[in-house]
């Protein structure tokens, strides 16, 4: 619907909202005098209705010819009944109006979002739109004001499709830009599991994967991640995604052992332990983001099974807060509780 | 938390017990001033420049902070993640254990000391 029939329509009801009235009633009183007419004329057509329960008579007395001064109307009562037309017929028009400038506004952004090109311009575009939505919001005057305009907040997952096609063709490193955006804003709103798919499919033999294998845990479901992993570890060029990848899939397959029994879970746990057997061997100088090697991560994670409750507590060496060397055997016949704290 | 256990330590003072910390800021003078500030009456390690992924808690695989054992007399850990009344029963316990009969109360001047902390932060 173009802008000139968003305006004519409602004009033409108002037109015909004005016009019914007066057309039903001249229509009314041209056919009531036919029938006056026709009554005098030809008796017969009267004599012979008579058995019917309907006569011309009957009805035109019945049903007076509406005039002004019959109803009592006044000039000013007919004045308001314009007035009430017109008010009636410019809302319509308003919401009309509005009802189209919000399609067309949704059909336009979605047309721009189809065209954007880069992913430098797809932020640029969302950005905008981000900072046009807080200025309506900071500019609302009543809560209920806010929560209408709270409806219309961009929708960042409408840019999937463009992201999908932008993060395919991407070089490595616009694909790690494009990857840390997607899968760090919103909420987790955007669809992960595509992402991983999309990276596994055209970037799986780059090194940034380091960076999110982790989250592939989180983000996708298990037997999936299980698959990538285990592709990643024989296919890939780089150390360090081999050993990022060995590293989560021990954690998965050590999960997963704790689920079954026997065999299953003795053959999971096997698997599991050759990997941590490796990270400490072949892949020993493989560190994680923070800087640690998965040769010592395993190795807390090991440490973890003696620190169970009601097995001793291994000895803590170390200096306290002002460089002075202890150890946690020192107080030994104590009760102790040791806390892992920190101020920040 | 630091109201809880500044309590506990000063009313534990008499017997066999003692709150170990493994600090695990950064920079050592982040730790120093909230022992100062605080006024936390325990001896900490330090984990080392590297924070959270210092070598301790990286090599006893500790991932959420605070984290907290309870360990007995005789060495061994008894409690992991025991907090508020909890602690104080699991201490109660264990010092009973060791032979010694306590009764922890946390009387209100801790909590109004809560309260002031609260709002100083």
């Amino acid at each position: 619907m173009d802008k000139k029939e968003a305006v004519e329509k409602p004009v033409a009801a108002f037109v015909l909202m004005g016009a019914f009235p007066l057309v039903a009633r001249w229509g009314m009183k041209l056919i009531n005098k036919g029938k006056r007419l026709l009554a005098q004329w030809f008796p017969l057509a009267e004599r012979r209705n008579s058995k019917s329960e309907f006569r011309f008579t009957e009805y035109t007395d019945a049903v007076p010819i509406p005039t002004r001064r019959s109803m009592n109307l006044k000039p000013r009562s007919i004045l308001f009944g314009v007035v009430v037309c017109l008010f009636a017929a410019s809302t319509m028009q308003i919401a009309a109006q509005q009802k189209t400038e919000d399609s067309e506004q949704e059909d336009r952004v979605a047309k721009e979002i189809e065209q954007l090109e880069s992913f430098t311009e797809m932020r640029a575009h969302l950005k905008k739109r981000m900072r046009a939505y807080s200025k309506r919001y900071r500019a609302a005057e009543s809560k209920a004001e806010r929560q209408e305009i709270f409806k219309t907040i961009p929708d960042s997952t409408a840019y999937n499709a463009v992201l999908s096609r932008f993060l395919k063709e991407a070089s490595p490193e616009e694909a790690e830009k494009i990857v840390s955006w997607w899968w760090h804003g919103d909420r987790g709103k955007r669809d992960g599991e595509l992402m991983a798919d999309i990276l596994l499919e055209h970037h799986a033999d780059t090194e940034m994967l380091v960076k999110f294998i982790p989250r592939f845990l989180r983000t996708i479901p298990n037997q999936k991640s299980e698959e990538a992993f285990r592709t990643l570890i024989k296919n890939s060029r780089f150390d360090s995604v081999k050993a990022t990848s060995m590293y989560f899939l021990q954690i998965l397959l050590a999960e997963k052992a704790k689920t079954l029994d026997g065999e299953e879970a003795e053959a999971l746990e096997e698997e599991a332990q050759s990997l941590r057997d490796s990270l400490k061997t072949a892949f020993a100088e493989e560190t994680d983001l923070s800087g640690v090697t998965y040769a010592k991560r395993v190795d807390g994670a090991q440490y973890a099974r003696i620190l169970q409750i009601g097995k001793p507590v291994p000895d803590i060496v170390g200096t306290d807060l002002e460089g002075v060397e202890f150890k946690l055997s020192d107080y030994k016949g104590k009760v102790i509780i040791l806390d892992f704290w920190g101020h920040w | 938390m630091y109201p809880h256990e500044r309590s506990l330590v000063n009313q534990l003072s008499e017997v066999p017990f003692a709150l170990i910390g493994v600090n695990s800021d950064r920079k050592l003078e982040t730790a120093r001033t909230a022992v100062k500030e605080k006024d936390l009456p325990w001896r900490s390690f330090w984990n080392g420049e590297k924070g959270t992924q210092g070598p301790i808690s990286v090599k006893w695989n500790i991932n959420r902070w605070p984290t907290l054992y309870v360990i007995d007399a005789k060495g061994v850990i008894r409690f992991k993640d025991v907090r508020g009344e909890e602690l104080d029963d699991a201490l109660t316990v264990l010092l009973a254990e060791a032979g010694h009969e306590v009764k922890i109360t946390h009387d209100e001047i801790d909590v109004e000391d809560e309260d002031k902390n609260k709002d100083s932060e």
